[in-house]
């Protein structure tokens, strides 16, 4: 091939040296047939204006670019709508810093680890969030949210996710947790910035709800040191971790890490029982 | 010019055009085989809204892939060099805007025990990497031919027909 090629390729230059102009030079108006204009130069123009080979490459790449993103656009939109808000009805309870939702007579057990500063997490609550809910909600799972603080440094001035790790305990006692830590991560403030402030993680609170002393709660750090001591907990469980250590999320069922980039990860854990 | 400079020059267009499609197929396999880490990577950057950055992160591998498989077969190499000057120009854009805003590009998901693999050091690296290959893609765009490629066939079928118009 690369001998047919080079062939090719000299017969171009040879055919490029004797024709008088290159195959992409623009035709020039009103010249072709004109009086006095060299014969060959009307046929090359008349090449020039129909289709060259050139000019239909550029054209069929163009429209496969722009399938391409017509198509995963497309999808993307209508996938989007999928994740209808599913309102909880189930029951939640604490156990330390671990939130323990569903009803205690539910077969399967999920244990969900996620940072509220983490944006991965954000997205798997955006993708999971409403299956999750009702899965809670039909008695046919137990999630135990484990809300561990491992970018505490990655807000400025660091320990968003701690604040954040209490108040989501706090929100239990108050009565609001499902509502609370979806909101959390749909409203998540940005890494490097200062996070929702305790004035912020209050005010949402009075919004959705809550009952009992959530803002002493929140202002007091009272969990603080319950969810650090998860935190390091979950850090210290080699069976937690990945390759590149321990990460967020992390969900496991069974004892064992889950692999939610397949999508069926929740329904196949339902099914095993 | 002579010859043999011409046959050196698309050599070297030749390896530009397989390393440009080498970076845009590893790139976008990469990004298309973990969704996830493509979407908190482009958030992370923080420039786009919310709603937008669903959209970028599905497309974007796609388009990399896209570009990667017609620089590979040498179809309309020119277009796809300086699609690709557009795209490597935003993401050194990117970069440079972290960076001076300090954001933490590297997700930050993986900390264990609170400390945030430090990534700072990596936004050089990243910039000076996606200036490598942004003088792939000038070389293309200022001279795409080059061996091996659809677009080379197609000129010298366009040659042969001229030629044998004009004649």
């Amino acid at each position: 091939m690369g001998g047919a090629e080079r062939g090719d390729r000299k017969r171009r230059r040879d055919a490029m040296a004797e024709a008088p102009t290159t195959v992409m030079r623009p035709v020039q108006p009103g010249r072709p047939g004109g009086p006095g204009v060299n014969p060959s130069r009307g046929q090359v123009a008349a090449v020039q204006r129909r289709w060259t080979g050139g000019r239909i490459a550029v054209v069929a790449a163009l429209a496969a670019l722009a399938v391409v993103v017509v198509v995963t656009v497309i999808v993307t939109l209508s996938g989007r709508t999928s994740p209808a808000a599913v309102a909880a009805s189930y029951p939640v309870r604490l156990d330390g810093a671990v939130v323990v939702a569903g009803q205690p007579t539910a077969r399967t057990t999920v244990d969900v680890y996620e940072d509220y500063l983490c944006p991965a997490c954000a997205k798997f609550e955006q993708d999971n969030g409403a299956e999750i809910t009702q899965a809670l909600n039909d008695g046919q799972i137990q999630v135990r949210y484990h809300g561990v603080a491992i970018l505490s440094n990655a807000s400025k001035p660091p320990g968003y996710s701690e604040r954040a790790g209490n108040a989501a305990v706090c929100s239990v006692d108050a009565k609001i947790f499902p509502s609370f830590h979806e909101r959390l991560f749909a409203d998540q403030p940005s890494e490097g910035g200062p996070g929702k402030s305790d004035d912020e993680l209050v005010a949402l609170g009075r919004e959705l709800g809550a009952q009992g002393d959530f803002e002493n709660c929140v202002r007091s750090g009272k969990h603080t040191e319950a969810v650090v001591a998860e935190t390091k907990r979950a850090v210290g469980n080699a069976a937690l971790r990945g390759p590149r250590g321990f990460g967020t999320p992390t969900v496991v069922v069974g004892g064992e890490k889950v692999d939610i980039s397949n999508s069926d990860w929740l329904r196949e854990a339902i099914q095993r029982g | 010019m002579t010859a043999r400079s011409a046959a050196a020059l698309d050599v070297v267009g030749t390896v530009a055009r397989l390393g440009l499609a080498a970076v845009w197929l590893v790139s976008g396999g990469l990004k298309a085989a973990d969704p996830t880490q493509t979407y908190v990577a482009v958030r992370a950057y923080d420039v786009l809204p919310i709603a937008a950055v669903d959209v970028v992160a599905a497309v974007l591998p796609w388009f990399e892939l896209a570009l990667g498989v017609s620089l590979l077969l040498g179809v309309a190499t020119r277009l796809m060099a300086v699609l690709s000057i557009g795209l490597l120009l935003l993401f050194i854009a990117g970069v440079a805007q972290a960076w001076v805003r300090g954001l933490s590009i590297d997700c930050g998901c993986f900390g264990g025990g609170g400390q945030v693999a430090p990534g700072a050091t990596s936004y050089g690296l990243e910039i000076a990497r996606d200036v490598g290959f942004l003088a792939f893609a000038v070389w293309l765009a200022v001279r795409p031919r080059s061996y091996l490629a659809i677009d080379g066939l197609l000129a010298s079928w366009d040659n042969a027909r001229l030629a044998k118009e004009g004649s």
